[in-house]
């Protein structure tokens, strides 16, 4: 084990290190993806309940509340 | 032209009068004229030699007036016996008789004063001699010529000799029995040699002889007298009308003629002289008329009119010349029935009987002057057709007229009064305008008296009158043959003068021009001179005005100042001074500034000789103004203007010199002090016709917020400004009304002022302003439907009513009933006339049209079937025109209905009606057309291609829907036909053309009108078609930017909401095909959009790029915000 297990340590080491230390890009644009997502989701928020709020008469009124609810759940389930 | 009534012809009158008179007197007693043998006993002759029979001879052709003869007859008597017959004496007398019937006065005299020194007669024969001698001088005065100086001069002198032989003859026969007929003879001579006391005192004597035969007409020449001394002063003097004082005596000389002649009148109880008098009162009284001084006062106005009846009255009593000749062959009937009655053999039966002779021959010879001369029947009617014309009783003196001259007899001796006859019914013609019957008159006064000076104005004045019926060319030619009727024709100039403003009426200027070089051509008099060449200047300046030529403008500087040098003193040197400053003032400012200077520091504060100098110094004032402003002296300008309302505040250019200020106060944003001036405008010219503009001034200043940028607009004070001036119109009721226009803008203003965001996030204060424009709004346009609901602008005002009540709605202050209720009240208040009623009507339509299509256009149907009519309106110049019945979206929203429901002929008529409502020629720039009218022509024209399309002629539609795009780019129609095209592509095909997103954006950022809702449409398409590339971020941006700029179009906005939630909520929940997009993946897609457009826009042709006024639909918003302080628009308007 030791100059080969050194070795193979310090290739493991070496192989480890970048995923270890620092993700991919596409690890990156998963996770800024899921943020992105939330926002969506706060902005879908948003835009139900203003076609709820100021727009009351509107037929698809209580559609937009419900689904704002709904959405917003889904955000405290996460 | 004066009006004068008479004096010409009572000239003539009074002159031929006097003349005739005195000689009927004296012929008549000639005639009568006893021979020397008087005191023979009666009997008939009995000849006894030759002598004596060659003498009966002889006396037999005199006793027969065979006057001629008779000196033959006696002269070769006296060539034969010399003085050696016992008839010699005899002969020698009735020679001398017959020669003086004859008008050989030298000869008659000669023998007259041989047989005075000749010791062999007898004093009563020596004492007819005398008398003899001065009725000779007398008659020989009368019948002399005396129409130059020196015939006038040799006249007088035989007028003093005659009145001398007279005072000879009273100092060597005072008791003759033929005093009384020389005393008249004699106060004859005075009256004639201007010597009118001591022809007064003359005939007073006789007319206190009561014996005598002349008692009343000497009582009647005193009046007469009195009357042509009166008369005299009154004729005008070199040229000169009469002083005051001189019709001060006139005046008082009439006063003192009226009781002898009213006296001849009453009393006389002889026709012939009373017709006399009385037509002598008469002229008497029309004289007195036309001195009556200050018309305007109303004591006076009825003293003339009091003056003026007298003299018709004494006229209309003028009898007849058979009446007068018919009561003189009575009155010699009656004389020699007396005669005939004298006992014979008593002493005095000789001599009464030659006093009846010599009576009857004066009465027999006046007879037959009644006869022959002038008619003074026919003089009385002249004049009393004058004094009709001059009260403007037209008809009655034109039937006055038509009925003398169908006596054509009456003017067999006077063709002059035929003549002025003819020319006054012209005249009647002339006066009435009737140019017709004017111009057969004028033909026809023509044909028979052509170059009679009584109608030598005639063809002035039917000129005059063609030209202001539109004939230049038949005045042309009237002008023409009155310069040939009439040498050297004193309205030469006039008619020039309307020649020339013919030309200038035609705008003929050459013409013009050319006729003012010919009169100055022909070396006209200096008063013609000077007022060609200020007509001349005036065509110069005024054509260098209408072309802007400098050569014009140094034709015009050339004539005037020509003039000026030429006639310095002239009144016309004044306004040539005038017109020089006011060309300069428009091409050299500062040589302006040093001539308007002058100008004023020489007639500023005084009248000058030229009656336009008055007006001319404010005109100069204001002009210097206008000087130094063009020299960039604006403080000067200010000052030069002030001075105009200050010095001359009545005069015209004071108003406009006010808003020649407020511009200055404008341009130097000093909005404080414009305001100010303008409240004093209002305070000064409260009834100006510009005290609107005035009034909108100062309501701009505050609408626009320029007068405190921070606190801004102020549209509570605006409209009140407005609402004074509504005031003001509808108390005054003034004929051109602009409170509807005015209305409308405040309505306009209160609806910028609603804040924008939804209701329901206003905070308290907002709600308020909210209220106050929601309320500001409502009530305008209700007061509109009250004070103008005739205005064309209700359907424009009902429109904002409409936004305004879906205002309300929206913000949940009323709803669709209480719209609907609010709007059927409007109708039953308002609605006092059909078409105020279907314009209300048509508004309820327009707000129920949202939500209910079919109900709106059924009420609309109604509405327009109600008013199937365009209404027709005058506009300010009176012209009548068709008005606009109901708004260009009403009209749009109708013809929508009609498409619908497959009424094309409907569709067909209101597309032709919205055009007549709303016209547009070819020759009209687009770029100056109101709104409305582009709005309502590119409805028809939207239309007109859908019925194409409807028809099957795709083609012809093509190109309406071309037409429409090109012609009226910026309309909603032009605009909502394309994006009918692409949503029609897209829907059908699905697929995403390149040019969609520019050309929906062009649609986007161009403000159409009051509504947004086609703007909206088109972003929320943008937003369908950005999300069909799978650009959701951006399609989600999109749609949720329709809630930020159209509030107002609620539908599309809460669609556009949920759209955006729902794509946000698929990317939310990672549905497939709805990624979201990370910030690289974000930034190369924005890398490659640029790089396709870069290649797109290399592939692009130069003219296809975007226009310039086509904004990116991320831009701002397109919806009217509030408006943004900036200066009110200098409204001043046009002088």
């Amino acid at each position: 084990m030791s100059r080969k297990t050194s070795l193979i340590t310090a290739l493991g080491i070496a192989m480890f290190l970048p995923a270890c230390g620092e993700k991919s890009e596409a690890e990156k644009a998963d996770e800024e993806r899921v943020g992105l997502r939330d926002e969506k989701r706060k902005k879908a928020i948003e835009f139900y309940k203003s076609v709820a709020e100021q727009y009351p008469d509107d037929p698809k009124a209580a559609d937009a509340r419900q689904k704002a609810a709904a959405l917003e759940v889904m955000a405290s389930k996460k | 032209m004066k009006a004068q009534i008479v004096p010409r012809a009572a000239r003539l009158v009074l002159k031929s009068g006097r003349l005739a008179l005195a000689a009927v007197v004296l012929l008549g007693a000639i005639a009568a004229a006893p021979v020397l043998r008087a005191q023979a006993p009666p009997g008939p002759p009995v000849p006894s030699g030759p002598d004596a029979l060659e003498y009966d001879v002889a006396e037999r052709l005199y006793n027969t007036k065979k006057f001629k003869e008779a000196s033959v007859a006696f002269e070769k008597f006296l060539a034969k016996y010399k003085m050696l017959s016992p008839k010699s004496l005899d002969a020698k007398f009735r020679l001398a008789a017959s020669q003086l019937q004859e008008g050989l006065y030298d000869e008659a005299i000669r023998h007259l004063k041989e047989l005075i020194a000749n010791p062999k007669i007898d004093q009563s024969a020596r004492e007819t001699a005398q008398i003899l001698v001065a009725k000779g001088l007398t008659l020989k005065a009368l019948k002399a010529p005396a129409e130059t100086a020196p015939q006038k001069d040799a006249q007088k002198k035989i007028m003093a000799e005659g009145i001398k032989e007279y005072d000879d003859f009273f100092k060597a026969f005072p008791k003759s029995r033929d005093m009384d007929s020389a005393q008249f003879l004699r106060a004859t001579l005075l009256m004639q040699s201007e010597n009118y006391d001591e022809s007064i005192k003359g005939f007073a004597v006789v007319a206190r002889t009561p014996t005598s035969p002349y008692a009343w007409e000497a009582l009647m020449w005193i009046g007469k007298t009195f009357f042509i001394q009166g008369n005299a002063f009154l004729q005008a003097k070199d040229g000169k009308e009469p002083s005051a004082a001189d019709v001060t005596k006139a005046l008082g000389l009439f006063d003192k003629a009226e009781p002898s002649l009213t006296q001849a009148y009453q009393k006389s109880n002889d026709i012939a002289l009373m017709n006399e008098a009385v037509f002598f009162v008469g002229q008497m009284q029309l004289t007195r008329s036309q001195h009556v001084t200050n018309i305007e006062d109303e004591a006076q106005k009825t003293k003339q009119a009091g003056l003026l009846r007298a003299s018709l009255e004494a006229f209309r009593a003028v009898r007849s010349i058979e009446e007068v000749v018919e009561a003189q062959t009575a009155k010699i009937t009656q004389l020699e029935q007396q005669k005939e009655l004298v006992p014979a053999g008593t002493p005095d039966y000789q001599a009464l009987r030659a006093r009846y002779d010599r009576l009857i021959g004066y009465e027999d010879e006046k007879r037959d002057a009644f006869k022959g001369g002038q008619d003074q029947y026919l003089s009385a009617r002249l004049a009393i057709a004058r004094i009709f014309l001059f009260l403007h009783k037209t008809d009655e003196a034109r039937t006055l007229m038509r009925n003398l001259l169908t006596r054509p007899e009456l003017f067999e001796k006077d063709k002059d009064s035929h003549a002025t006859i003819s020319a006054l019914l012209c005249l009647t013609y002339a006066e009435q305008k009737n140019a017709a019957k004017a111009l057969e008159t004028y033909q026809e006064f023509r044909k028979d008296f052509k170059g009679n000076t009584s109608g030598d104005n005639l063809a002035l004045l039917v000129a005059n009158l063609l030209v202001e019926k539109g004939d230049a060319d038949q005045a042309e030619k009237i002008v023409a043959e009155g310069q040939a009727d009439y040498k050297d024709w004193r309205f030469t100039t006039e008619a020039m003068q309307i020649l020339t403003a013919t030309a200038l009426k035609k705008g003929d200027y050459v013409k013009a021009l050319d006729l003012c070089t010919k009169l100055l051509a022909t070396n006209p008099k200096p008063e013609i001179e000077v007022q060609t060449l200020a007509v001349k200047g005036a065509v110069e300046q005024a054509q260098g005005r209408e072309k802007g030529e400098t050569k014009l403008y140094d034709d015009a500087l050339a004539t005037f100042t020509k003039l000026r040098t030429k006639f310095p003193n002239s009144p016309q040197a004044e306004d040539a001074w005038f017109a020089i400053c006011q060309i300069l003032g428009g091409r050299d400012p500062k040589k302006a500034i040093t001539e308007l200077t002058a100008f004023l520091a020489r007639f500023g504060g005084k009248d000058g000789t030229s009656p336009n100098t008055k007006t001319n110094v404010p005109q100069a004032q204001y002009l210097l103004g206008s000087a130094f402003a063009a020299a960039n002296q604006t403080d000067k300008a200010v000052e030069a203007w002030k001075k105009v309302y200050e010095a001359y505040p009545d005069s015209d250019p004071a108003p406009g010199a006010y808003f020649k200020i407020f511009d200055v106060l404008n341009e130097r944003k000093d909005f404080a002090a414009g305001l100010k001036l303008m409240e004093e405008f209002v305070a000064k010219y409260p009834k100006h016709e510009n005290v609107y503009y005035a009034y909108n001034n100062m309501a701009e200043f505050l609408f626009s917020g320029t007068l405190d940028p921070k606190k801004g607009p102020d549209i509570e004070t605006g409209s009140r400004k407005l609402l004074d001036y509504v005031e003001y119109e509808t108390a005054n009721n003034l004929p051109h009304r602009r409170g509807d226009g005015s209305l409308l803008k405040i309505a306009g203003n209160w609806q910028k002022e609603l804040p924008k965001p939804i209701y329901l996030s206003l905070n308290d204060a907002q709600k308020q302003a909210w209220q106050k424009s929601v309320d500001g709004v409502i009530a305008t346009v209700e007061r509109m439907l009250k004070d103008y609901p005739e205005s064309e602008k209700i359907a424009e005002a009902l429109e904002r009513l409409v936004t305004v009540q879906n205002v309300k709605r929206k913000a949940q202050k009323t709803d669709a009933a209480q719209v609907e209720a609010y709007f059927q009240k409007l109708a039953a208040d308002y609605g006092k006339t059909p078409l105020v009623k279907a314009k209300i009507d048509v508004a309820l339509a327009s707000f129920l049209y949202e939500n209910d299509a079919k109900r709106a256009f059924k009420v609309m149907d109604d509405a327009f079937r109600a008013v199937p009519q365009s209404p027709t309106v005058k506009d300010s110049e009176g012209v009548e025109r068709i008005a606009a019945t109901f708004t260009p979206s009403d009209f749009d929203r109708y013809l929508g209905g009609l498409f619908d429901a497959k009424r094309y002929d409907d569709m067909t008529k209101n597309v032709a009606r919205i055009r007549q409502e709303y016209p547009l020629n070819d020759r009209d720039d687009l770029a100056k057309v109101s709104r409305n009218i582009l709005d309502a022509q590119a409805v028809a024209l939207f239309w007109e291609a859908k019925l194409l399309q409807e028809q099957g002629k795709t083609t012809e539609a093509g190109a309406k829907f071309a037409g429409l795009k090109t012609k009226f780019p910026k309309s909603s129609k032009a605009l909502e036909a394309d994006y009918g095209v692409i949503l029609g592509e897209f829907e059908q095909a699905g697929q995403v053309k390149e040019d969609y997103v520019q050309r929906l954006s062009k649609i986007v950022n161009t403000q159409t009108g009051k509504s947004f809702e086609l703007q909206a449409r088109a972003l929320f398409l943008i937003g369908r078609i950005q999300e069909a590339k799978k650009d959701f971020d951006s399609a989600i941006e999109t749609y949720a930017k329709i809630q930020d700029r159209y509030a107002s179009v609620p539908k599309i906005a809460s669609a556009g909401l949920w759209k955006a939630a729902e794509l946000s909520e698929k990317q939310a929940r990672a549905e497939a095909g709805y990624p979201v997009k990370t910030k690289k993946e974000r930034h190369d897609a924005a890398e490659a959009r640029a790089a396709d457009l870069k290649a797109a826009k290399a592939a692009e042709k130069p003219q296809d790029t975007k226009p310039a006024e086509t904004k990116s639909p991320d831009e701002k918003p397109a919806e009217q915000k509030p408006a943004p302080s900036k200066p009110a628009a200098a409204a001043a308007p046009q002088k």
